[in-house]
């Protein structure tokens, strides 16, 4: 009997032992939960029974009150997110357009990839204001836009963006991603009101890019959603499909006006060299025609003047002698005929020897 | 012995309960009210650890503050030119005085409910007093939808604040449009403007092509003619000279040139089919019938 009870006692005593073992390890593995490491790309926000007590947790590990104390939330801010709105089906059906104007694209999130659920188990956040937080790109689906002259446009943009304010990212606004898609939308929407569709889908891209951008900001500002917009993008911009077509007609006229007009230009600068050409040719030929008269002349001139000069030596020989010369060489391949001046009635002409 | 542990047990008990309901930790995205047998009495928007009642003295009803979007539904809107306008919109708002939302409008989904029709009755009354050059313009003042938009925020604004204790943030055009119905001639009147201006770009084309080849036609005759005429000049300088000169010489002795140049003459013009009657008694057959010195 005295020996079942130290054996009890010393078996109770072991088990005390046990326990209080148990519940120091225990104690100690509640404090341990309070590690947590912040990664390179993100910042943290730690809460204080809700509080945000600190909204900066740089890189590195930290230590926070465990549960239910202190909690934290992490927020990838070097990261840039993206966001697609498409306004208008661009396939262009009216039902289509119709329907999908109501909703928005799902938020993806990638649960096996996402790094925030990439923590060990005692460091993952446990409040149950979990935002979406996602590096997928976001798509949401708007109607047609109204251009100001009553054309019907579509469009998808691209909005980059970063968050600025961890704090406000993650504790302002219920969906962050419907309020960006809202001021978005609206921004969009009163832009290309503004604008004539010919600006719209030619020289007005550039303009819109950045009048959005900035009013976007000064939205995202004023409803203080601590984000950042790095970009915005006009990816794709047409007319509906029911007037492409007709769209498409007048680029091509505009092209044939161009066309049209380079081919008269072409004919133009062949036409004028060519011109310049022959009037070139008309001067030298006068040219020449001048040089060879004058030195003609020059030549018979000069000619005329030495014969001249002999000829006043011995007037009436040198003449005789000239005028002989000269019938010595027309007479021989002359048909001739003599008459007799004394004769009566005309000469006979032999006939056969007439020409023709 | 088993007595006092029991009663340790129910102290325990009790004061965990007590630390558990009298604490209330309140998150930075909500707003507390705590009411006393459902009767609010306090409302904490102050993040962080208060204090209470214990349930069930006093409980507690959490709700969000965070700014939050609604869409409305498509609805048409009749601008002050009866013209026809599909709109539908975003509220963005949020509870801001939360008493006052509890007794009004209960939930969520019933404040978002009744802040639809508000907004979709302020909107229609303001639509109406714009008309449809208000919304679509290529004007210099530019379009007056963020002044609509503002109008209906601030109107919509005061009566929420007053009624639900909801604050309207904003108004915010989700889409603008005119009705299916309207579509299909909005078409063809932009493929009716197109072929329009398809039409205006090819005659221009051809105008501004027919302009280039006049121009070059006139272009091209003014070079020839200016050089028609200088070259007549320089040949008529030529013929001048030249004429100059031969005078000049045969100015010397006008009966000397006028045998050379009447014997040049005759060689030239007189050939093979030439029939020449000479006279017997002409010059050349002078010495022919009387030798000289015989007579």
């Amino acid at each position: 009997m005295e020996e079942t009870k130290s054996d009890l006692q010393r078996v109770f005593r072991h088990a005390k032992l046990v326990g209080i073992l148990l519940m120091i390890l225990l104690a100690v593995l509640y404090l341990a939960s309070g590690c947590y490491s912040v990664k390179p790309e993100q910042r943290g926000v730690v809460k204080r029974f809700g509080r945000v007590v600190n909204d900066n947790v740089l890189p590195g590990i930290h230590y926070h009150w465990p549960w239910p104390i202190e909690s934290v939330l992490r927020a990838r801010t070097t990261e840039i997110r993206s966001l697609s709105i498409s306004f208008g089906s661009q396939k262009g059906s009216e039902g289509q357009t119709a329907e999908a104007s109501g909703s928005y694209g799902e938020v993806v999130v990638n649960t096996e990839e996402d790094p925030e659920k990439d923590v060990p188990i005692w460091a993952q956040e446990t409040d149950r204001f979990v935002p979406v937080v996602s590096s997928e790109l976001e798509e949401g689906q708007a109607a047609e836009l109204l251009t100001g002259d009553e054309n019907l446009v579509l469009a998808t943009l691209l909005i980059q963006y970063t968050i600025k304010q961890p704090k406000s990212y993650l504790y302002n606004a219920i969906d962050t991603g419907k309020v960006l898609n809202c001021i978005v939308q609206d921004a969009t929407i009163s832009k290309i009101a503004e604008m004539s569709v010919d600006d719209v889908l030619t020289t007005g891209r550039f303009e819109i890019q950045m009048k959005l951008k900035e009013q976007i900001q000064t939205r995202a500002d004023s409803y203080d959603l601590g984000i950042r917009f790095t970009s915005v993008q006009i990816q794709n911009i047409q007319p509906p499909a029911e007037a492409a077509e007709a769209f498409r007609e007048v680029a091509s006229a505009r092209e044939d006006q161009h066309r049209l007009m380079q081919q008269a230009e072409g004919d133009r600068n062949r036409r004028l060299p060519e011109a310049r050409a022959n009037a070139n040719k008309l001067r030298n030929e006068a040219a020449a025609y001048a040089k060879e008269v004058v030195e003609m002349a020059h030549g018979e001139a000069e000619r005329f003047l030495m014969g001249w000069d002999e000829y006043r030596k011995a007037k009436t020989v040198t003449a005789h002698r000239l005028y002989m010369e000269a019938m010595e060489e027309i007479l021989p391949r002359v048909r001739k005929l003599v008459s007799d001046p004394e004769a009566e009635g005309p000469t006979p002409f032999p006939q056969n020897e007439l020409p023709p | 012995m088993i007595k006092k542990t029991l009663s340790i047990v129910g102290i325990v008990v009790v004061a965990v309960y007590i630390l558990l309901t009298a604490f209330v930790a309140v998150d930075v995205t909500e707003t507390v009210v705590i009411t006393q047998f459902g009767k609010p009495v306090r409302v904490v928007t102050e993040p962080g650890l208060t204090v209470k009642w214990p349930d069930p003295l006093q409980t507690v009803i959490r709700l969000d503050k965070r700014l939050q979007p609604l869409e409305s539904n498509v609805s048409e809107f009749l601008t002050q030119d009866k013209k026809n306008l599909v709109m539908s919109n975003f509220i963005l708002w949020r509870i801001v005085d939360a008493t006052r939302f509890i007794q009004s409008v209960k939930g969520v989904t019933s404040a978002e409910r009744r802040l639809s029709e508000l907004v979709a009755s302020e909107l229609g009354m303001t639509i109406g007093t714009y008309s449809l050059s208000s919304f679509l313009t290529t004007d210099e003042g530019g379009t007056k939808i963020p002044e609509i938009c503002d109008k209906v925020t601030k109107t919509s604004r005061e009566y929420a604040l007053r009624e639900f204790g909801i604050e309207v943030m904003g108004v915010r055009l989700r889409r603008l449009s005119f009705p299916e119905q309207n579509l299909r001639s909005v078409y063809a009147r932009m493929s009716a403007e197109r072929e329009r201006m398809a039409k205006k770009y090819r005659a221009e084309g051809e105008e501004k092509a027919a302009k280039i080849r006049a121009e070059t036609d006139k272009e091209v005759r003014e070079i020839l003619a200016v050089a028609y005429r200088e070259s007549q000049v320089t040949r008529g300088r030529g013929d001048a000279e030249s004429i100059r000169i031969y005078a000049e010489a045969f100015e010397h002795d006008p009966d000397f040139f006028k045998l050379t140049r009447t014997l040049d003459a005759y060689r030239k013009c007189l050939d093979e089919k030439t029939t020449l009657i000479l006279s017997a008694d002409s010059p050349f057959f002078q010495f022919l019938e009387c030798p000289p010195g015989g007579h």
